[in-house]
């Protein structure tokens, strides 16, 4: 059973890729970008093993490890996504031992890229645990035990949270717990920035590493290296605790969502209100589609909780900004709000998934499709642009620079929603289908999300080269500039929207019948 | 009978006098994806104010077909015409006489009924006057009334048919595309639809669905296509077309593949 389920996710991982050329070529990026990063750590661990410090090579290891699992355990959940076709709700219907299940889903996650980089890394690290037979077997068993704590993590973390975004509440909750988690890494982000990195401050965060679950599987190599049998046995007993107790809340909840699929959708009840923001809207085609896209960022998860996120991001940068008085971090806050918010727009059209239909039945005109979808976006720029660039004086950053990062902010948000409306009647890539998990990925479409998003980054960045030229000349002491990029900015944002518009609306005339078949494709 | 009463404020109004006698031409149409063709070289006039049929096996094509014909897809090959005007030359125009119930699709189902039917009437640009009024007579005579202010996500497989036609209709189009209207829909819904679609049709609309439920486009329709592997077998009137036998019979002679079945002895299990 556990080899038939390695074997279906070999096959969904063939079959992904042959369905398109782009989801080969995302595989290709994926393992150049991802290679390097392996190829690197396996050259630093080696190296590690070839120098004689042993405390160094035990802290390094310990430190990387530790990351390890916290990324296998927070990625899935921020960046990645849950892979959807091994949701263990579809195994809901199959009279398979649950047990088998769970260890076979278990090792079907280290079938892919991220799983094999890991277990590269993995073996690196015994590499570099080698210095006698103990700590060879002691770097060989933590090692294992480190690897099956990630997946056990990962599988854990998306199950719980699929479980807790499957209820409306538990939606709500979800924003709230994503600020909360991102306000605790505040003091980890200023304990690097601030403290700096030197060799005493890396053996003592090794050292509390190593008594954390996060590092009890990697220190053990180190301490047999050592000759601290005790810590290092107790450590590795501990990990094997740690790994046996994961398997276990991770076989429960699979219990829980096997015995229990599906329970979410909670009735139908009324939403009442009318026709709601239908009401508030001009009555037109724009009005429409904007009241459409308005109502969509309140009810939709998809669009509610990314926007939270990207609301409160940008005061992330208050921590190093007011903890350690970086100017630069508070003039940035405006920066980076408002082109989160401009280039977050560049792939609505997927998000409509195959409802595009509508739009494509109507012959509505481009224009009003182009602007419409940026009224919630729009909106959320106008307040949280000027907030920040006033944010960042009230907390210490000179006055003097407001008009600068101000205008800069527009530049960049109008370049954003620019960029969006052409990109969006070119090429869109997947992302949840409506309902879906707001966290779920399509496996073998990271290659096009990363291109697309790289190339409207770099877009939105090269249309706002001037207002960015003067915003550091102004930065730099010339007076002038502040107030010319309080000019410019704005200026040459309305312009590149004026263009981007029209020519997202000609694309998306020419080209609606192209994208609603690639979004059907996407299904 | 409710729907009687609504229909008028849905159904085309008045004929033009130079009105072409065919609603929807379709010449040469031919579409490939990859290396199967799903639609291939295929032609059909369906004549205005019939009720047309379009009839096949899974996978002929049928809904391949009908995309293209209402603008949702582009041709590899070939032309669709709707009351004479191009749908890929003039597809504005083209679409604004179209009304269209795709199968498969999604619709932005985080509205509320009322709020979706309102959307496809603006996205026409229809003023709010009147899209209120004729989403308040749709929804009556659909008997989604009730249902207005709840969202679509939580509405039943016949319920989202219904509000799908309600969009289909809500900008009065003198065609309606159909496809599979039927298909998960219980017995009354089914009567609801079918008398709205009859009222359409009998005041001048005409109305092509797909379906592949024989009995029931022999009872409701005036002409019959039957598609096979992406190429028209057969088309004309319903009596034309199932010349003497039932149209289950013909369609099953002409597409061919035996129905007799065999093996399958362990499933006897009863007789034990």
């Amino acid at each position: 059973m556990v080899a038939h389920l390695l074997r279906l996710k070999l096959h969904l991982l063939r079959n992904g890729l042959r369905r398109s050329v782009a989801a080969i070529v995302g595989m290709v990026v994926g393992v150049l970008y991802g290679g390097g990063f392996v190829l690197v750590g396996l050259a630093a661990l080696i190296s590690l093993r070839a120098q004689g410090d042993l405390h160094l090579a035990r802290s390094a290891v310990v430190i990387a490890g530790a990351g390890l699992v916290a990324a296998w355990a927070l990625l899935p959940i921020l960046l990645f996504g849950v892979d959807p076709t091994l949701d263990p709700t579809r195994f809901a219907t199959f009279a398979v031992r649950e047990r088998t299940l769970a260890v076979g889903l278990v090792l079907t996650a280290l079938v892919g890229l991220p799983g094999v980089a890991t277990t590269l890394l993995v073996l690196g690290s015994v590499v570099a645990g080698s210095r006698s037979v103990p700590s060879t077997l002691a770097a060989l068993v933590g090692g294992l035990l480190g690897l099956l704590t990630c997946v056990l993590l990962s599988r854990i973390g998306t199950a719980a949270a699929s479980a807790v975004l499957a209820t409306r509440r538990g939606r709500d909750v979800a924003g709230i717990g994503g600020l909360l988690l991102f306000v605790s890494l505040g003091p980890v982000l200023a304990g690097l920035t601030g403290g700096g990195l030197n060799r005493a401050t890396v053996d003592r965060l090794a050292e509390v590493l190593a008594w954390t679950p996060l590092g009890w599987a990697w220190a053990p190599a180190g301490d047999l290296a050592l000759g601290d049998w005790g810590g290092g046995l107790l450590r590795l007993a501990l990990a094997a605790a740690l790994c046996l107790a994961l398997l276990m809340v991770w076989e429960r909840l699979l219990v829980a969502v096997l015995r229990n699929p599906r329970s979410a959708s909670a009735g139908g009840g009324t939403v009442g209100g009318g026709l709601g923001l239908f009401a508030r809207m001009p009555g037109t085609p724009m009005g429409a589609i904007a009241a459409r896209a308005g109502t969509y960022w309140i009810r939709d998860p998809r669009f509610n909780v990314p926007a939270v996120m990207t609301i409160l991001l940008p005061a992330g940068l208050l921590i190093p900004g007011v903890g350690s008085d970086s100017e630069l971090a508070l003039l940035a806050m405006p920066l980076a709000s408002a082109y989160l918010i401009g280039w977050g727009q560049h792939n609505d059209v997927g998000y409509d998934s195959t409802a595009f239909w509508m739009h494509v039945a109507s012959g509505v005109d481009g224009v009003s499709d182009r602007l419409g979808r940026l009224f919630p976006s729009g909106l959320m720029a106008l307040v949280c642009v000027p907030l920040y660039a006033v944010l960042g004086p009230v907390f210490g950053a000179p006055w003097r620079l407001l008009p600068a990062t101000f205008g800069v902010g527009c530049a960049l948000a109008l370049n954003g929603f620019a960029v969006a409306c052409v990109t969006s009647a070119v090429k869109q890539y997947a992302v949840p289908a409506p309902g879906e998990n707001p966290f779920t990925s399509r496996p073998g479409s990271a290659g096009v999300t990363l291109g697309v998003q790289a190339v409207c980054g770099a877009a939105v960045f090269t249309l706002s080269i001037p207002a960015l030229v003067l915003g550091v000349l102004a930065y730099l002491g010339w007076e002038w500039a502040a107030w010319t990029a309080l000019v410019v900015g704005p200026a040459l944002g309305v312009v590149a929207l004026v263009i981007g518009t029209r020519m997202g609306a000609d694309l998306f005339r020419r080209r609606q019948a192209i994208l609603l078949q690639d979004l059907v494709s996407m299904r | 009978m409710q729907e009687s009463e609504t229909a008028p404020s849905v159904a085309p109004q008045v004929v033009p006098p130079a009105a072409p006698q065919v609603a929807l031409r379709l010449r040469g149409l031919t579409k490939r994806f990859g290396e199967t063709t799903a639609v291939d070289n295929l032609d059909l006039d369906v004549p205005r104010g019939s009720f047309y049929g379009l009839v096949g096996p899974n996978g002929a094509g049928k809904t391949t077909t009908l995309s293209m014909a209402t603008g949702l897809l582009r041709p590899d090959a070939g032309t669709a015409q709707v009351l004479g005007t191009d749908v890929w030359a003039d597809p504005v125009g083209a679409k604004s006489q179209i009304g269209i119930l795709p199968d498969g699709l999604r619709l932005f189902d985080r509205l509320t009924g009322q709020q979706l039917v309102t959307y496809a009437g603006l996205l026409r640009g229809m003023d709010r006057a009147m899209v209120a009024e004729r989403t308040g007579e749709l929804l009556a005579a659909l008997g989604l009334t009730d249902a207005a202010e709840k969202l679509v996500i939580d509405y039943s497989a016949g319920m989202t048919k219904k509000i799908t036609l309600a969009c289909a209709l809500v900008h009065a189009p003198r065609l309606l595309v159909l496809d599979e209207p039927f298909e998960a829909v219980d017995p009354v819904s089914a009567r609801t639809i079918r008398r709205i679609l009859e009222d359409f049709a009998a005041n001048g609309g005409t109305v092509v669905l797909s379906s592949h439920v024989m009995d029931l486009v022999e009872r409701i329709c005036t002409d019959v296509a039957i598609i096979a592997a992406g190429v028209v077998l057969s088309a004309g009137t319903l009596d034309d077309v199932r010349a003497g036998v039932s149209l289950e019979d013909r369609f099953l002679g002409l597409v061919g593949g035996s129905t007799d079945v065999e093996g399958l002895a362990w499933l006897r299990t009863s007789s034990d």
